[in-house]
């Protein structure tokens, strides 16, 4: 990846959080180990140890038109190979998840390549192509972007993220893909992303301290940083509505604001 | 109920039975699935009867979810039941769902039902081109006329077959005007008394706006409306019309002048409720994607609590508004079945708005002096923005029960809508108030929280922000004039919610006596419609009872069981 | 002050450069490539306002099987029994072809076109301009030669009331006048048919992507050009480029991001091809624009954030529509799939605004637009893929005309994971690519060359 830092105003914990979201050289911790074939069983689009279909022949196997562009850009992987296009999809509670949508979204943008993704009010979408998907699961999965009882991989039925807690301080999910195991401490995955059952279960670790999470949340909260208290971030949003509404009446009458 | 800034979180506190504060729910998954809820139950065993008597599955939620396991699963949280703001009825969201609810749907007939032609013209031709008097004794009997023609009774043709009365109880037609002197001579049946109807200053305003033409407004019975769509109103209250002038005036149907009765009753001085929109709207006349927002306000008729409150009329606003919008339009009309949600109901249960409400105008006297005070620029919008969102989302954080209870997509529209009537009672100017709600969605809501609605959603806010007030094709208009047919609205649909409350907001906040329309501002302030336009959230309730009696039931017409 | 002073008073020079990165044209002042000057540009839209598409496989399979008006987009749901014919009418295409001619042409020696492609197959044809220049719309040269060709296979044939006339004419035209549409045998080069045209200033905007990417066989800059042409060309159809500032607006942001003016777009793409993400594209974007003294440091915050200022939002908006495409190319480039469009631009103009405070593409109507857009091709609504769209669609429309190219350049470098992809939707085009002139097939180049020729004149 090329180096950069993206800007972003304030000077506050949520703020440096999300800048450190959006920098290059920042490196997630690793919280946990999830085998690549348990990955596979999670997204549950293929069995594990089973071919990637494709939906084309190999880049370089097909007789395309001459376009000095194409020749620019390099194809991951999976583009070279012609995978179908796979997806994941996280719901990130309301409850202290470490990267509501929205910010997940940024986080995709500044750190991916070739991808494909949505945000809605509690989910967030990302589609790439099959291999490229297993491995970026991976990293989505196994660092810090992904809290065991805050965040949970769902397709179907996503209701969830704004609910209270369940009595193990797990998010809510309607198809109970995962449960708590007392004895172990741990969340453990019985069912895909897509509500059909495993042959086994999956583990993915000890849900993170409540005040841990408190620590790399990166929205603004009541009762922590307040959003009342993001003096540079409310200056920028003011100014740039601002500039909005003049420009579209007429775009030089932005000039020199 | 009086209502405070904590009003809706104490009925949360009463209607989940624990603290707001509580971050865990001990019962969840434990909450008895679809049972724990009384008509989800009566509409399980309703539907196994229909399927046991046709033969074809039907309805089950349960067989889906717990035995085909495809579906989700339902009632493993709380399905919480909710008070109607402005009421003392509790009742379930199924309750408010646009197809269970009749008053609802009344409301809607109601609206699209009613046909608004001024018939200065007709008289004109009678008079210019017949040579005849016209008098309060000719126009009374013009009216019983035409109350006869416009429920399908023949005044001109014999072996005419005409409609049974009964599925047109609703079907009647009134007039008004201006002038005291004019409404005064005619028979006090088929008049709208401006001066009954609104308060002395509003009235004399009204008058004022009306003038001294006079106003005649049709109620097509819904049965018509709802066999045909609302294309047919106008030419319905034509033919209506024009058969009443034809036979109380003892015409020749056939001559000439006949045509200039037509066309003065289809398209010279008539008001559509709803134009013709744009081809990929795929609807005709007179239907909700031609109403421009500005007639909300006109619409609802509720008592006001200015100059100290501008609440009460735009929580009734809301609702409507709410309804129209969000359950009709987009839950309906765009998307069909389950519809959107419980979300359209949110608006209009639990006191919510009114307790936002309520700290929003005590913030709006302290920092402005007072209502519609505020200056229109660029800084009140963002002021008021500011402490609208900032307000609910300090709620949110605090109680965990408010954003169960306000999921997804329903938090942001919340605090959007909030922030665009602040902004609106603040400064009186609709702009203010439209602009509000999209700089919420699009800046304010969405960098504080990183989250907003579902995937669409802000779709519209941020073309909005520099289409609203520019003077390219598709887009600036006054706030009034808009609707779903405007191009970077339409597919949004939940994108008219703001903009017709900014209206709705603002112009109470002027106290003005209509927003759009004196003409339908008076047109709507009508006893006899079965909906009560006086009192939308009253009127729902007693659909969501099933208290409420619809027009254009056919009961007469089926086979007695 | 007119446009052409405006611009001049703002010293608006471009350097233009090829899909290779190469400059073609130097010091190119902004109004050679507008509308209303530039050759190419002039050429391309009176050859679109002139143009009849014919399909006569499509006619005589129709009349074979008694498979006429059809609605569906794809396939067909009606078969009128007793309405078969059996007509060679591919075979005999070059008679039928004269007799069309004879009709339509208004002198000998006029400037109508007639090509038969594919060995009959289609007939792609220009009505002459005399013809043109009466016409009240677009619909003009199609019916004209829709109407011809209904007469010369009727006669040809020798048809008559009593069998079949008005069959032949449902080939042509499909089920209309009963539906709106007409989906029968006749097209045009661009699919605006007034009657269900959305309003007004759109017809230019009726193609799909997908017909933009055939015309220009997946060239991804000269698909982005000819995309960026008809978008802004459009602008000026519907009173948007009508005031000075607007109209320079739309001509820098032809010339940025359709164009490749300055060869911004090419040297962010090559320098993000290998491993840039849309974040480094990003950061290459502003800081393009701030060497190149568009932006400049307005304020500093307490935490070292900087607030940019523009003299010049218009250029600002043309670097940012420029850097935009760049991220997409790079991003969907790098997953040779077009499906992540939308969220590309989202995700661009998102971060942008914040990282900058300065407004993002067209004031935040770009990535309202995308939004949508993202939403509604991948969700229950009835949207499909970015192929299928066309910038008069109501979900795309509304941003002024800085969307659709980047749409171009993603359905280019897309290797086949779309279902609605040219070869299903934009068949014709792809057939008739062959006879279109050069300024459409090549229009980097040919508006290039055009805005040489007024190189010192403006």
């Amino acid at each position: 990846m090329r180096e950069f830092q993206i800007p972003y105003p304030g000077d506050d914990p949520v703020a440096n959080n999300r800048k450190k979201w959006m920098n290059s050289e920042f490196t997630p911790r690793k919280l946990r180990e999830i085998s690549d074939d348990d990955i596979v069983s999670l997204l549950g689009h293929r069995k594990p140890g089973t071919a990637y279909s494709s939906v084309h022949p190999p880049l370089d196997e097909m007789k395309e038109a001459a376009d000095p562009i194409k020749e620019l850009v390099v194809p991951t992987d999976g583009a070279k190979a012609g995978d179908r296009i796979r997806y994941i999809q996280f719901a990130d509670s309301m409850h202290f998840a470490p990267l509501p949508p929205w910010m997940r979204f940024r986080m995709y943008g500044a750190r991916l390549r070739g991808f494909d993704s949505l945000a809605y009010s509690g989910r967030t979408l990302l589609e790439m192509r099959e291999r490229d998907l297993d491995e970026t699961a991976k990293f989505l999965v196994e660092t810090e972007i992904f809290d065991a009882s805050r965040v949970a991989m769902r397709s179907v039925t996503v209701h969830g993220f704004s609910l209270r807690l369940d009595e193990d301080g797990l998010m809510f999910d309607a198809r109970r893909r995962y449960v708590f195991n007392k004895e172990t401490g741990e969340v453990e995955y019985v069912k895909t992303q897509r509500a059909t059952p495993l042959d086994r279960r999956i583990s993915v670790g000890k849900p993170l301290p409540e005040d841990e999470l408190k620590t790399l949340t990166t929205r603004y909260h009541t009762a922590l940083t307040s959003p009342r208290d993001a003096d540079e971030l409310i200056k920028v949003v003011k100014r740039v509505g601002e500039l909005r509404v003049l420009g579209g009446l007429r775009p030089d009458l932005v000039d020199g604001r | 109920m009086a209502v405070d800034k904590k009003t809706h979180i104490k009925l949360l506190e009463e209607t989940f039975k624990v603290s707001p504060t509580d971050i865990v729910d001990k019962k969840l998954y434990q909450h008895g699935g679809t049972r724990q809820s009384k008509r989800k139950t009566e509409y399980i065993e309703y539907a196994n009867r229909i399927a046991k008597e046709r033969g074809i599955p039907a309805y089950d939620p349960d067989h889906i979810a717990l035995e085909l396991e495809v579906g989700v699963p339902l009632g493993q949280r709380y399905l919480e039941p909710v008070k109607i703001s402005g009421t003392d009825v509790m009742c379930e969201y199924e309750d408010l769902h646009i197809m269970n609810n009749v008053a609802i749907e009344q409301m809607v007939d109601d609206i699209f039902r009613t046909a608004i032609v001024c018939i200065d013209l007709p008289h004109k031709v009678l008079v210019d081109r017949y040579g005849f008097e016209v008098t309060p004794e000719s126009i009374n009997t013009y009216l019983e006329t035409i109350n006869h023609t416009m429920v399908g009774g023949a005044v001109t043709q014999e072996h005419m077959c005409e409609m049974h009365p009964g599925p047109c109880a609703d079907g009647y037609v009134k007039i008004f005007t201006g002038n005291d002197e004019v409404a005064g001579s005619l028979d006090s049946r088929f008049v709208i008394d401006i001066n009954k109807e609104f308060t002395p200053e509003k009235a004399a305003k009204l008058k004022e706006g009306v003038g001294d033409s006079l106003w005649q407004v049709s109620r097509v019975p819904t049965h018509a409306l709802r066999t045909m769509d609302g294309a047919i109103i106008h030419r319905w209250n034509a033919m209506g019309q024009t058969m009443a002038f034809i036979a109380s005036y003892h015409l020749c149907a056939g001559e000439a002048a006949i045509s200039d009765f037509a066309y003065a009753a289809k398209h010279a001085q008539y008001i559509w409720m709803g134009t013709p929109p744009f081809v990929s709207k795929a609807r005709g006349h007179n239907s909700v994607v031609g109403l421009p927002v500005g007639y909300i306000f006109d619409i609802i008729q509720h008592e006001s609590a200015m100059p100290d409150d501008p609440i009460p009329v735009s929580a009734e606003g809301l609702a409507m508004e709410s309804i129209l919008y969000f359950a009709l339009y987009y839950g309906q009309m765009m998307i069909g079945t389950v519809g959107v949600t419980v979300a359209p109901a949110t608006f209009y249960v639990n006191e919510l708005y009114e307790s936002r409400g309520a700290h929003l105008v005590d913030w709006i006297k302290d920092k402005y002096g007072g209502i519609a005070q505020a200056p229109m620029y660029w800084d009140t919008i963002h002021d008021c923005t500011d402490e609208a969102t900032m307000a609910a989302i300090e709620e949110y954080d605090t109680y965990p029960l408010l954003p169960e209870h306000h999921w997804g997509l329903i938090q942001a529209v919340q605090i959007s809508l909030i922030s665009s009537a602040c902004a609106a009672w603040a400064t009186g100017k609709p702009m203010a108030g439209a602009l509000a709600a999209h700089y919420c969605k699009s800046f304010v809501q969405k960098e504080a929280l990183m989250r907003t609605g579902w995937g669409g959603q802000e779709s519209t806010h941020h073309p909005a922000m520099p289409a609203m007030t520019s003077v390219l094709l598709d887009e600036g208009l006054p706030v009034e004039l808009t609707g779903i047919n405007v191009p970077f609205r339409s597919p949004f649909a939940d994108s008219q919610h703001y903009t017709s409350h900014s209206v709705v907001a603002a112009h109470e906040a002027r106290m003005d006596a209509w927003a759009l329309s004196p003409i339908v501002k008076v047109a709507f302030a009508d006893p006899h419609l079965p909906f009560n336009f006086r009192n939308v959230r009253e009127s729902v309730a007693k659909g969501a009872l099933r208290e409420f009696e619809p027009a254009g039931e056919r009961d007469v017409l089926r086979p007695t069981k | 002050m007119d446009g052409v002073e405006f611009m001049k008073e703002r010293n608006d020079v471009i350097d233009l450069y090829d899909e290779k990165g190469d400059m073609l044209a130097e010091a190119i002042p902004l109004q050679a490539i507008s509308p209303l000057r530039n050759q190419a540009i002039r050429e391309m839209i009176k050859t679109i306002k002139r143009s009849a598409i014919i399909n006569l496989k499509k006619a005589e399979q129709a009349l074979k099987t008694g498979a006429l008006g059809s609605e569906m987009g794809v396939g067909e749901e009606c078969q009128i029994p007793g309405c078969e014919m059996d007509l060679d009418i591919v075979a005999n295409a070059g008679a039928i072809a004269e007799m069309i001619k004879k009709w339509i042409q208004v002198d000998e020696d006029d400037d109508t076109v007639v090509e038969i492609v594919d060995g009959g197959e289609m007939l792609f044809i220009l009505a002459p301009t005399k013809r043109v220049d009466v016409g009240s719309d677009l619909a003009n040269p199609r019916v004209n030669v829709g109407i011809a060709a209904a007469h010369a296979i009727i006669e040809y044939f020798n048809l008559s009331p009593f069998s079949g006339s008005e069959v032949i004419k449902a080939a042509i035209f499909g089920r209309y006048p009963q539906s709106i549409t007409t989906k029968g045998a006749l097209s045009g080069l661009i699919p605006a048919w007034p009657p269900t045209v959305d309003g007004v200033g759109l017809n230019f905007r009726t193609n799909m992507v997908n017909d933009i990417v055939a015309m220009t066989n997946k060239n991804t800059m000269n698909g982005v050009a000819l995309s960026s042409i008809l978008e802004h060309v459009a602008m000026f159809d519907s009173g948007d480029a009508i005031h000075p500032a607007y109209e320079r607006y739309h001509l820098l942001g032809l010339a940025y991001q359709g164009l490749n003016a300055n060869n911004v777009v090419y040297d962010i793409v090559k320098a993000n091809g290998a491993d840039g993400t849309i974040g480094s594209v990003i950061m290459d974007t502003i800081k393009r624009a701030e060497d190149d003294g568009v932006i400049s440091v307005k304020e500093t915050l307490p935490s070292g954030f900087k607030i940019y200022k523009t003299d010049d939002a218009s250029l600002w908006n043309s670097y940012v529509a420029a850097g935009q495409l760049a991220a997409v190319i790079v991003n969907c480039g790098a997953m040779r799939a077009a499906q992540g469009v939308p969220a590309t631009i989202n995700e661009f103009n998102d971060i942008l605004k914040l990282a900058t405070g300065l407004p993002d593409v067209d004031y935040g109507r770009g990535l309202g637009t995308t939004i949508g857009t993202a939403f509604y091709s991948h969700n229950i609504y009835g949207g499909a893929g970015p192929g299928a769209f066309s910038p008069a669609n109501p979900l795309l429309r509304h941003c002024r005309g800085f969307i659709s190219p980047c749409f171009v350049a993603a359905m280019c470098l897309d290797a086949g994971t779309q279902m609605f992809n040219p070869e299903l939707t934009s068949g014709a085009f792809l057939k008739i690519r062959t006879v279109l002139p050069e300024v459409m097939r090549n229009p980097i180049k040919s508006v290039a060359e055009s805005a040489l020729e007024l190189k010192g004149a403006l």
